[in-house]
């Protein structure tokens, strides 16, 4: 972990140098925010946002946090109105932080009101259904679902295709992927949600440690590759297998 | 401004090095922890002197009271003296001690010691103090067939020996000596291991050693520390949302009957908490059991119910077969499907042992344990990678939303 933080911060000295040498891929979910966002602005209705059902103990939920403050700036200059809605009183205060600095950043702090930002239950399962509830209530014209799920993501996401939302989600839980693909416009999956801040700010010092998380993983995929190698010519459980040795305590 | 927010990076990187140093890098530093089965262990012992007496050794053998407790003299929060139990690692040669064994029940007594009902030797030396355990009366002399209580006060540590553990590592039998700063871990087959004495680890336990940090003993405090913090974010939201409603209420505004809602649900949340912590038969007890496990329980059950709908008209529109991908996708999915039912095996088992690779449970077996696990781990690989980049940027204060 020592070594791998170390190319990250060598990877963001280089980007703060050089911010046009690095380059991320175009990811499908993160380019539709855009065109979800346009949607809500020609249909009239809100947006609706909820950052998982995990608090911000959960990286996930701050990565969220990063996809909230996009989307949260594309309102503020549309004038759409949003709803985020949260199983976590704890991320109540912490979203409504996030929305106000956005709606200030972009000069229309009068569009944010701490109504937007909404605590439903604590149970992850009301919580979604409550959500599912208000989409269909408010007519709300996009979802975003970014950020940790459990079980009840298909609640949320089966909630927004009956109302008819358009729905971009993001989530690392890969047992809750395979619902969002089957429910959801977009899914970003994976590592690609902790690229989300990066690929959506541009800022160079972020996306300086997506490229230094690929050469992370350019290392990790080197040393298993070595490792199966070395397997198959030793054989697992070999004293001679020093390599082996080396990786296991 | 600036200065809150360079206090706020300060304050940030320091709680990240903390968290880095004391639970990180000890355990995955190499040859810093072993893992393995336990063979054989030496007990622990540490020996103490009061005043100018000679000096007793005092073995940890014994399980619940025959074990000696560690009592350091501490302050409370309102300046009263108290003892707290230390473990053996926290002491060292020089500290002040008090330590206690029993109450017991002893079945004999001879000049030096003491024979418990299990056939346990406790020394006896002029240093202690004999307490009956049923009165808490000193005794001047310990007698059979009494619960005593053997107590040493204001005794310095002379010397510890942590012991040593034999572990059977890899088919092979190591002996660890343990330092003054080791941890034990008993490791369970279900979930993270738990911090035991070296005594209490018996043969055939599976056991973690390793170091321990400088802030390993305060962990608790970090833990309540959080807890503290949680339940302040908590009153916070509450506060929030109880002035949104209010204000709702007061102006009438569209949907005001729906904060009536909130402001009952709040009361009815807070005298269902209340009440979980009555007394067993009293009507708040009752009325709690009531709304947590007739309401909440069932409404739950019912919307966890929801989910095999939810699923099946998911499945049915996500299940074109538009392109290769899809096919394939829907192809692995029907076998592993069916595979998993008794009509899948039913519908290949005619094959016969020679073809049972072909059986329909036999594919979607391998499809589970080796593309699946593939992708799976492949996955994991990444997503670790992006969450150690995300933290190490929070942590940094280089994250845009964390200004």
């Amino acid at each position: 972990m020592f070594v791998f933080s170390c190319i990250v911060l060598w990877k963001i000295s280089v980007a703060k140098r050089n911010p046009d040498k690095v380059y991320i891929r175009p990811i499908a979910g993160l380019k539709a925010i855009d065109e979800a966002v346009g949607r809500a602005a020609e249909l009239g209705g809100p947006i609706l946002f909820n950052p998982g059902t995990d608090d911000f103990t959960n990286i996930q939920s701050l990565a969220a946090l990063g996809v909230l403050e996009h989307v949260a700036k594309k309102c503020a200059v549309f004038g759409i109105p949003m709803i985020i809605t949260t199983c976590k009183p704890v991320m109540v205060p912490i979203c409504e932080d996030v929305i106000r600095s956005a709606f200030d950043e972009e000069g229309r702090p009068e569009l944010m009101h701490a109504s937007d930002v909404l605590f439903i239950a604590t149970a992850s399962d009301l919580a979604a259904l409550g959500a599912a509830a208000l989409m269909l209530d408010r007519k709300v014209s996009s979802v975003f679902l970014f950020g940790s799920y459990d079980y009840t993501s298909l609640l949320c996401s089966e909630g927004g295709k009956l109302a008819g939302c358009m729905q971009i989600a993001g989530t690392a839980d890969y047992y809750q992927i395979p619902f969002f693909i089957a429910s959801c416009d977009y899914v970003v999956m994976a590592e690609e949600l902790f690229a989300c801040a990066s690929y959506l700010s541009r800022d160079p010092v972020m996306m300086g440690s997506i490229a230094g998380q690929d050469y992370g993983k350019l290392i990790l995929f080197c040393l298993l590759a070595l490792g199966v190698v070395l397997s198959t010519i030793y054989g697992i459980g070999n004293p001679l297998n020093g390599f082996e040795r080396l990786f296991t305590y | 401004m600036k200065s809150t927010r360079a206090i706020t990076i300060g304050l940030t990187f320091v709680a990240g090095l903390y968290f880095i140093l004391d639970f990180i890098v000890p355990p995955t530093f190499p040859g810093a922890s072993f893992q393995g089965v336990v063979a054989t262990t030496t007990p622990a012992s540490m020996v103490v002197r009061s005043g100018t007496l000679p000096p007793v050794t005092y073995p940890f053998l014994g399980q619940g009271n025959m074990r000696p407790q560690i009592l350091l003299a501490e302050r409370d929060v309102e300046g009263l003296p108290k003892l707290t139990d230390v473990p053996l690692r926290q002491v060292g040669p020089g500290t002040l001690a008090t330590v206690r064994i029993g109450p017991f029940a002893v079945k004999s007594v001879d000049r030096a010691a003491v024979v418990t009902a299990v056939g346990m030797r406790v020394s006896l030396s002029p240093g202690q103090k004999w307490i009956e355990g049923a009165s808490n009366e000193p005794v001047a002399v310990p007698r059979p067939e009494m619960s005593l209580l053997i107590e040493q006060a204001d005794s310095r540590v002379v010397r510890t020996d942590p012991g040593s553990i034999e572990l059977i590592e890899n088919g092979k039998r190591v002996v660890h000596h343990l330092g003054n700063r080791t941890v034990v871990m008993k490791l369970s087959r279900y979930g993270a291991g738990s911090e035991v004495q070296l005594d209490e680890a018996k043969a055939g336990d599976t056991i973690q050693i390793g170091p321990a940090t400088f802030f390993a003993d305060n962990r608790d405090a970090a833990a309540q520390f959080n807890l503290v913090v949680t339940t302040m974010a908590f009153g916070i939201g509450l506060l929030s949302l109880g002035m949104v409603h209010s204000r709702i209420l007061i102006e009438r505004r569209p949907g005001w009957s729906l904060s009536v809602f909130f402001f009952a649900a709040v009361i009815l949340g807070v005298t269902t908490g209340i009440g979980k912590y009555a007394n067993s038969g009293s009507q708040m007890r009752a009325f709690s059991d009531f709304v947590v496990l007739r309401i909440i329980s069932s409404v739950s059950s019912a919307v966890f119910s929801l989910l095999a709908f939810y699923m099946a008209a998911a499945a049915y529109r996500a299940f074109r077969v538009r392109t290769g991908e899809a096919a394939l996708m829907m192809t692995s999915a029907l076998i592993v499907m069916i595979g998993q039912t008794p009509f899948g095996f039913y519908m290949t088992s005619w094959m016969g042992e020679r073809y049972s690779a072909l059986w329909l449970p036999n594919i979607a077996a391998w499809i589970f344990r080796v593309p699946n696990t593939a992708v799976f781990r492949g996955l994991v690989f990444g997503i670790m990678l992006g969450a150690i980049a995300t933290a190490l940027r929070y942590w940094l204060s280089m994250e845009r939303s964390a200004s």
